[in-house]
């Protein structure tokens, strides 16, 4: 299998988001599962709703395209629906963002 | 929320409730089966182990792991995971030790270590959660680091460092056999197990505590016994070699690849400790013995005897820089101050410096010249060439082989000093050299050289580059010379005999030469560079007289002419203030005139009287002499005379003394017309006796000039009857009808010590020795005067000094005049207390009070 730029996040209800590599890897777990079977397929079941999922991809791509400037400060700020707060708390936590 | 390098710390979850709740709405099964959840770990962890890491789902493991932290299942699930490594490993170890080639199992260790390793990593990183909140609240090892935490106990330490021991063991054992100059094939596994063994670190009890690794711990301790052990041994092998060249070779060379050895296998913390181990044994505890080495068995004195060989014939024989250069580098390594080195070459150079004059003697005699007193001039400049010579020699060695290391030649310097200053000569057989006599001996003769007109028109060139080489090498060996005021004397005494026996002209030629100054001068300026102008004083003042001499000359001359006078001799002045030439020339002045004592005991000649008169006229009506008296001094200078032989006309330069004597012979009566009568028509014949009543001369002088002019073969201007070399007081003298010389200028040499007859030998060799013994007390006299102004000065400025104290001082203050003996210093204490300038203190006598 050759080697993709790109993984793809499965949600619990089977949305999927194709995230480049680079970007995922902010997470380390999404990065530790390269070694394992998820690598070999390219594909990460994620238990998490897509709306969330959604999110947390946002916030990644977010990370990603500011992180040259994250000292600096003058960064737009991050926006998260307030209804999905608490349930990203605990992903993030999970996911180690 | 603002993504920032803290990032990590202001995501937190809320701890307990809100997960707990929030994991019941979204997992169905509260209740978290712990015995399920780990069996499916525990399969993944040996899955892992086994390295079938791909077909293992990392989100689900990960998923797995996490929920069990969340439901505190936390520390069991680290307990577990610790036990199942264990078993893991003791079977894997049981594994290691059945294979017993020392490679393979190397090779195995290593194998193990790295799939452990890799293992660790996967399980970590499965384990992920478990380490960022159960291990980090718990304080315990990471799962990564508990791995090698159990690798090291249960591999490499169970049952007594059973693996480590034999780990150590071989990995010495691999090192040894390299070190023997075997070539081994186990290089890439040592260093890798190196590395291993460093990364083993000990950990007391439960808190994580970095203490040392199991390298510094086991195998550093074992390896350094070991490689004492080996170093020592093969140094004393190289020691019986009894060859101090092959030691120096075998142990660089040995030492060379030893350090590329534990460069490449030991961490950065070992190496100093093996290198000065090694620096210790192989070269700090031997190579004094090496060095010390007698000559057959190559220590220093062979590797520098190639410096003194190459002196005299530069046939080139080798030196043997390799071994100093390693020497230098070897003692380097362990001292850098090359204390030994320096210590050592310095007891070298001076006993190779000892012999220098014998070899001058040797060479000398070998080029057939029969005179070679130590302070003859072909010693004198034989001797400084060397010298000079061997310096060039031994600091090129230096640049070479000591990187011209600035302390090792000032070692050189001290060493050379030492030498040429004669301290210990004088205790075996070898030649005492006068260093500051022998110099001035040099100078002498190189100025004396280079003040000839040379018959080549490119002198231009050459002789200033020549003058400027030997103003340089006088320079430089001046420097060595510690009893400056002795070389200032010899100088002095020197340089007044070349002023005073130099013909008028040769002055003048000094004076115009190509570069336009004169070389006196320039030498003097440069001496009074090097030792300072008020030492010089009376150098200086001398070659004052000289010029002002010259323009008295000229100033005379110009009277003369504007007042018409006739029949008078041509002067060539040189007037000497009495006071600053040297005492042996000036001491018997007064004697030559009659207002003094009374007695008139030398007799001008008449054709010279004339002039005499007219110039002391011309010199007491100048007015800046009018306080000074003037005398004349015939021991000096020369008479041009022109002589008509029957076979031609001669223009004769001679000593004064021989001048008058000829003008004995001068015509007397003149002929019916007027004319002179021709002194050979005269026969004048003269006795000696008769020549003394009438001239005056003292008896040595006149003999010495009356064979300067009848005996000397080249300027037999008399005939003496009997013809015999010796000059006896019945002698008869007439003029020699039949003296012929290819060219019309003739000079007289005067007889002189080097080329003098038998008989006048012993009288001209106590008249040197009576003029040393008046350099060297004038040498004398100047140092009581200055070891007194010394003295004075420093009571001075202290007023009350202890003995020792004032001696210290004493020797520091005059060290770059001469090295003031105590004796002399005593003497001159007592002597300042006599003429109470100083006072012994009442209760203390080792205490000086300054008598203002």
């Amino acid at each position: 299998m050759p080697e993709s730029a790109y993984i793809t996040l499965v949600s619990s209800d089977n949305h999927k988001f194709v995230v480049l590599k680079d970007v995922a890897s902010i997470s380390s777990v999404l990065r530790n599962t390269q070694g394992f079977e998820e690598g070999k397929t390219g594909k990460i079941s994620l238990d998490m709703d897509g709306d969330i999922l959604e999110c947390i991809v946002e916030y990644l791509y977010y990370h990603y395209k500011y992180r040259e400037q994250a000292e600096s400060g003058t960064i737009p700020e991050f926006h998260i629906p307030t209804h999905l707060a608490l349930e990203l708390l605990v992903k993030a936590d999970f996911l180690d963002i | 929320m603002i993504p920032s390098g803290s990032r990590r710390s202001k995501i937190r979850p809320p701890r307990k409730s809100l997960v707990s709740s929030s994991l019941d709405g979204s997992n169905s099964d509260p209740t978290v089966d712990f015995e399920k959840s780990w069996s499916i770990l525990s399969s993944a962890i040996t899955q892992i182990q086994s390295k079938n890491v791909s077909n293992l789902s990392y989100e689900q493991l990960y998923r797995k792991a996490y929920v069990l932290v969340l439901r505190k299942y936390g520390a069991k699930l680290y307990d577990n995971v610790a036990s199942l490594i264990t078993h893991h490993l003791l079977v894997r170890r049981d594994h290691l030790l059945a294979i017993s080639d020392h490679e393979d199992f190397m090779k195995a260790v290593i194998l193990e270590w790295d799939e452990h390793l890799q293992s660790m990593k996967f399980v970590s990183d499965v384990l992920m959660y478990l380490n960022r909140v159960y291990v980090k609240e718990h304080k315990k090892l990471l799962i990564y680091d508990l791995g090698i935490e159990l690798f090291k106990d249960n591999v490499i330490k169970h049952n007594h460092d059973e693996v480590g021991r034999k780990i150590v063991d071989i990995v010495i054992q691999e090192i040894t056999r390299n070190r023997k100059g075997e070539v081994i094939t186990t290089t890439m596994y040592i260093t890798k197990l190196i590395n291993m063994l460093e990364l083993l670190v000990e950990s007391a009890g439960t808190d994580i505590q970095y203490g040392e690794n199991y390298f510094q711990t086991m195998f550093e301790p074992t390896f350094l016994q070991n490689s004492e052990t080996f170093f020592y041994n093969l140094s004393q092998e190289f020691v019986n070699y009894n060859l101090g060249s092959r030691y120096i070779r075998e142990a660089g060379q040995f030492i060379k690849e030893e350090e590329s050895r534990i460069n490449f296998y030991l961490p950065s913390s070992t190496y100093p400790k093996l290198i000065d181990l090694m620096n210790n044994i192989i070269i700090k505890d031997k190579i004094d013995d090496i060095i010390s080495l007698p000559y057959e068995q190559q220590g220093l004195s062979y590797w520098l005897q190639p410096v003194l060989g190459n002196i005299f014939d530069d046939r080139q024989s080798t030196h043997h820089l390799a071994e100093l250069r390693i020497l230098y580098e070897l003692i380097g390594r362990f001292d850098s101050e090359y204390q030994l080195l320096r210590l050592r070459l310095k007891e070298n150079i001076i006993a190779q410096g000892i012999q220098l004059p014998e070899f001058v003697k040797t060479s000398l005699q070998n080029a057939g010249e029969k005179k070679t007193a130590t302070n003859s001039t072909a010693f004198a400049t034989k001797w400084i060439d060397t010298v000079l010579r061997y310096r060039e020699q031994i600091m090129k060695l230096s640049a070479e082989a000591f990187a011209s290391n600035p302390i090792v030649e000032q070692t050189i310097t001290y060493a050379m000093r030492d030498f040429i200053n004669g301290s210990g000569t004088n205790r075996k057989n070898n030649i005492s050299v006068n260093a500051p006599e022998l110099l001035s001996v040099y100078m002498d003769y190189y100025i004396k050289q280079l003040g000839k007109p040379s018959p080549s028109k490119d002198i231009s060139t050459s002789s200033s580059d020549s003058t400027d080489v030997f103003v340089n090498r006088s320079i430089q060996f001046l420097r060595y010379i510690k009893d400056k005021d002795a070389f200032e004397a010899n100088y002095a005494n020197h340089f007044a005999k070349r002023f005073l026996n130099s013909k008028g002209a040769s002055q003048t030629i000094n004076a115009n030469n190509k570069l336009g100054v004169d070389l006196e001068e320039l030498i003097l300026s440069k001496l009074g560079e090097e030792m300072g102008t008020t030492s010089l004083d009376k150098i200086i003042k001398m070659n004052k007289d000289i010029k002002s001499s010259k323009d008295t000359t000229a100033e005379y001359k110009k009277h003369i002419s504007k007042n018409q006078k006739q029949n008078l001799v041509d002067l060539e002045l040189k007037i000497c203030n009495v006071t600053d030439w040297p005492k042996s020339m000036t001491k018997d002045y007064k004697s030559f005139s009659k207002s003094d004592t009374g007695e008139v005991s030398f007799l001008w000649p008449k054709q010279l009287r004339n002039t005499i008169r007219e110039f002391e006229e011309f010199w007491f009506s100048g007015k800046k002499n009018d306080n000074k008296s003037l005398y004349w001094s015939p021991k000096f200078g020369s008479i041009d005379m022109r002589i008509t032989y029957p076979s031609r006309t001669y223009e004769i330069n001679m000593s004064t003394y021989a001048g008058i004597i000829m003008l004995l012979f001068a015509p007397q009566s003149s002929n019916a017309d007027g004319t002179m009568v021709s002194a050979f028509d005269e026969q004048k014949e003269l006795t000696y006796d008769e020549i003394q009543e009438l001239t005056g001369i003292p008896e040595a002088d006149l003999k010495r000039h009356l064979q300067s002019i009848a005996v000397a073969p080249r300027s037999r201007l008399l005939i003496k009857k009997p013809m015999t070399k010796e000059v006896n007081n019945t002698d008869v003298f007439k003029l020699n009808e039949n003296f012929k010389s290819p060219s019309i200028k003739v000079k007289v040499l005067t007889v002189s010590a080097s080329s003098s007859a038998a008989p006048s030998k012993a009288k001209q060799k106590t008249e040197q020795e009576e003029e040393a013994e008046e350099v060297q007390s004038n040498i004398a006299e100047g140092r009581k005067l200055e070891v007194n102004a010394a003295i004075v000065r420093i009571m001075k400025s202290r007023h009350t000094v202890r003995h020792n104290k004032l001696i210290e001082e004493l020797i520091k203050q005059l060290a770059n005049r001469f090295q003031p003996s105590i004796i002399l210093i005593k003497q001159r204490i007592e002597d300042l207390i006599e003429k109470e300038y100083l006072k012994r203190d009442d209760d203390d006598k080792n205490t000086y009070h300054y008598v203002a």
